[in-house]
């Protein structure tokens, strides 16, 4: 079928083609097949990933209340379902369709949500597909969604929504790709579906095939994927547990705490210094200050930007790589980088920490939590 | 064939113009582009952070939103926590790794033992939505445990109580077995297994349950990623 992908068929051996050897006319085909697979299925695994211990993210409010916001990369403009998934407990007894999860998704100004309802249980799995219109391709890049999570509970029966994790995914496009071009984050360049139907007869090709793969295959290095999504929990409130030892007391702030522990593992393959796209991102979440302040991550000072203070804004980073000094795990059989806060004096001081603890907890804002960081996302090719 | 890991550099594409003479080379570059796209960059991987509680008893309030080493000590021995951490794996993820980052106990919180003995379980479970949402369906891989008498790493250790978090990093290893486990309890660490299909239902594909579970530590971070397979029939 034209443009069709096939899992088990998405390798073209590439000696097949060398002297000595009989042409096959279906490497052709495979390489179409990897072409579609690669545009419908890459980079369609986790885009947010965050688990919640000791009752941190529990919430006994009857109204919807906003708990956490992440940066999720987008696998491209075509792909427009969000698969989310979460683990939780009620505690208590909640009744009829009361306790509830909302994910609202921002690409470039355009929102969708969805409301998943969360059926009593004390390790419930719930999970629901997020639709969303992207924007029309332009020249400019849109790459990136801000998803935002609301919790509501039963507070009539004083039953309370504990989460205890959430993974999302885009799900991946079906066989065949559509017909038409495809883009990817931009109107330019633009992907061409390949017809598999016409790549498997034993005929000559155009010209167009072959420029059209090798600018497919340049399109999909640059496809991003999600490294780290990491919220805190800003408005969790327990009847139940009102003693902090027991719960509700979930991390605000970045701080020292997350120094060395706070991991992500990313994927550097070699070739990765001689690509000139969007390669390595840290997108920041923070409360501004007046005053000029950096953060150390994966050996890169990032100096967040400065202004009148209070104001609550994502910033995005790139970030460059230091190969001496970031590999820390053993042999994964790939180039696996763990990226994350660095242990350093300006960490110490600029963090949450012990003398630096503020005076409020977000989203209450005022000067004593200015400098703060509360979200962080990262993402590469 | 062999999966190359790199970015290799790509044809020219006037190699490929109408009339041009198109050599066996730039079939094959793009052949093993295409590989490094499906079999490397696209291959599934999920960082979990475990976030914790931020009390402390030490500060001048319990409860500031502040996370800290200390916050994260008071534990005793014998204590147990668990983890369902949901990993959307790709049509052709087989094996996968699993990293830890835990915290073990300290001797401080439990003056009646300072021998902690931590302990974590990984299991791989299938899931199915047949319209009310995902269930549990089948056991896809019965898993692994991870202890100090398997000749890995997990013994307590105290925190760095100066200033940053202290965490022991562990791994299932990438060493594929040279058949599919049939284990029905979990054995020494070992890469976890996606079979094809698991009590009828599709597994790889699909997203499934990575349920962990630990003894006398705290788990504060989990990456799991498909296994690179060097060689694959094509």
């Amino acid at each position: 079928m034209s443009n069709s992908y096939n899992s088990s068929t998405i390798l073209a051996d590439p000696s097949s083609v060398v002297a000595g050897r009989q042409v096959d006319y279906e490497t052709i085909q495979r390489i179409a097949n990897a072409n579609n697979y690669s545009f419908g299925v890459g980079a369609c695994h986790n885009v947010l990933s965050q688990s919640y211990a000791d009752i941190t993210f529990i919430q006994d409010s009857g109204s919807f209340t906003e708990m956490s916001e992440w940066r999720i990369p987008l696998a491209s403009l075509q792909h427009s379902t969000l698969e989310i998934v979460v683990n939780y407990k009620i505690h208590g007894t909640a009744v009829g369709l009361t306790s509830n999860i909302k994910f609202t998704l921002d690409v470039d100004g355009g929102t969708s949500s969805v409301t998943i309802n969360l059926p009593n249980s004390t390790n419930g799995i719930a999970n629901d597909d997020l639709a969303i219109t992207m924007p029309s391709p332009s020249a400019t890049q849109v790459y990136y969604g801000t998803l935002t999570c609301e919790v509501q509970a039963d507070a009539a029966n004083n039953s309370e929504v504990e989460i205890k994790s959430i993974m999302a995914r885009w799900k991946p496009l079906t066989s065949p790709l559509s017909t038409s071009i495809l883009y990817q984050y931009d109107s330019s360049p633009a992907y061409y579906p390949k017809g598999t139907t016409r790549t498997g007869h034993n005929q000559a090709l155009t010209s167009r095939y072959g420029h059209q793969v090798i600018d497919n295959i340049e399109l999909l290095r640059t496809r991003l994927k999600s490294y780290l999504t990491w919220s805190p929990v800003y408005n969790a409130s327990s009847s139940i547990f009102t003693n902090p030892q027991d719960g509700a007391a979930p991390e605000v702030y970045l701080s020292m705490g997350h120094i060395n522990t706070l991991i992500s593992q990313i994927l550097i393959s070699n070739g990765w210094d001689n690509m000139t796209n969007r390669k390595l991102e840290l997108h920041v979440r923070y409360i501004t200050d007046s005053i000029d302040k950096s953060i150390d991550f994966f050996n890169n000072s990032i100096e967040l930007v400065t202004g009148a203070g209070g104001a609550v804004r994502w910033d995005e980073y790139t970030l460059e790589l230091d190969y001496g000094a970031l590999s820390t795990i053993g042999d994964t059989n790939l180039s696996y980088y763990t990226a994350m806060l660095d242990n350093t004096d300006n960490n110490f001081s600029i963090l949450g920490n012990f003398n630096n603890i503020p005076g409020v907890k977000y989203p209450a804002i005022n000067p004593s939590n200015h400098g703060f960081i509360i979200g962080l996302g990262l993402m590469g090719v | 064939m062999l999966i190359q890991t790199a970015y290799n550099p790509l044809p020219n594409k006037q190699a490929c113009n109408n009339g041009a003479v198109l050599m066996g080379s730039s079939i094959s570059s793009m052949c093993a582009a295409l590989s490094q796209l499906t079999h490397i960059k696209f291959l599934g991987m999920a960082n979990y952070p475990i976030m914790r509680s931020t009390y402390t008893p030490f500060g001048v309030t319990p409860n500031t939103g502040i996370l800290s080493t200390t916050s994260l000590i008071t534990m005793s021995k014998g204590y147990t926590e668990g983890h369902k951490l949901f990993y959307a794996s790709t049509p052709i993820s087989t094996y996968l790794c699993v990293i830890v980052a835990y915290e073990s106990g300290t001797n401080d919180s439990d003056p009646s033992s300072n021998t902690f003995s931590p302990k974590i379980d990984i299991e791989v479970k299938a899931l199915n939505d047949s319209g009310s949402g995902y269930v549990e369906v089948a056991t896809a891989d019965y898993g692994i445990s991870m202890d100090s008498t398997n000749s890995v790493l997990l013994q307590s250790a105290y925190y760095d109580a100066g200033r940053h978090g202290y965490v022991h990093i562990i791994d299932t290893g990438i060493n594929i077995p040279p058949s599919p486990p049939t284990n029905i309890t979990p054995v020494p660490p070992r890469p976890l297994y996606l079979p094809a299909t698991a009590g009828g239902y599709n597994v790889r594909g699909e997203v499934v349950a990575i349920n962990v579970d630990a003894e006398d530590c705290k788990i504060r971070h989990v990456t799991i990623l498909d296994i690179y397979t060097p060689e694959v029939a094509p």
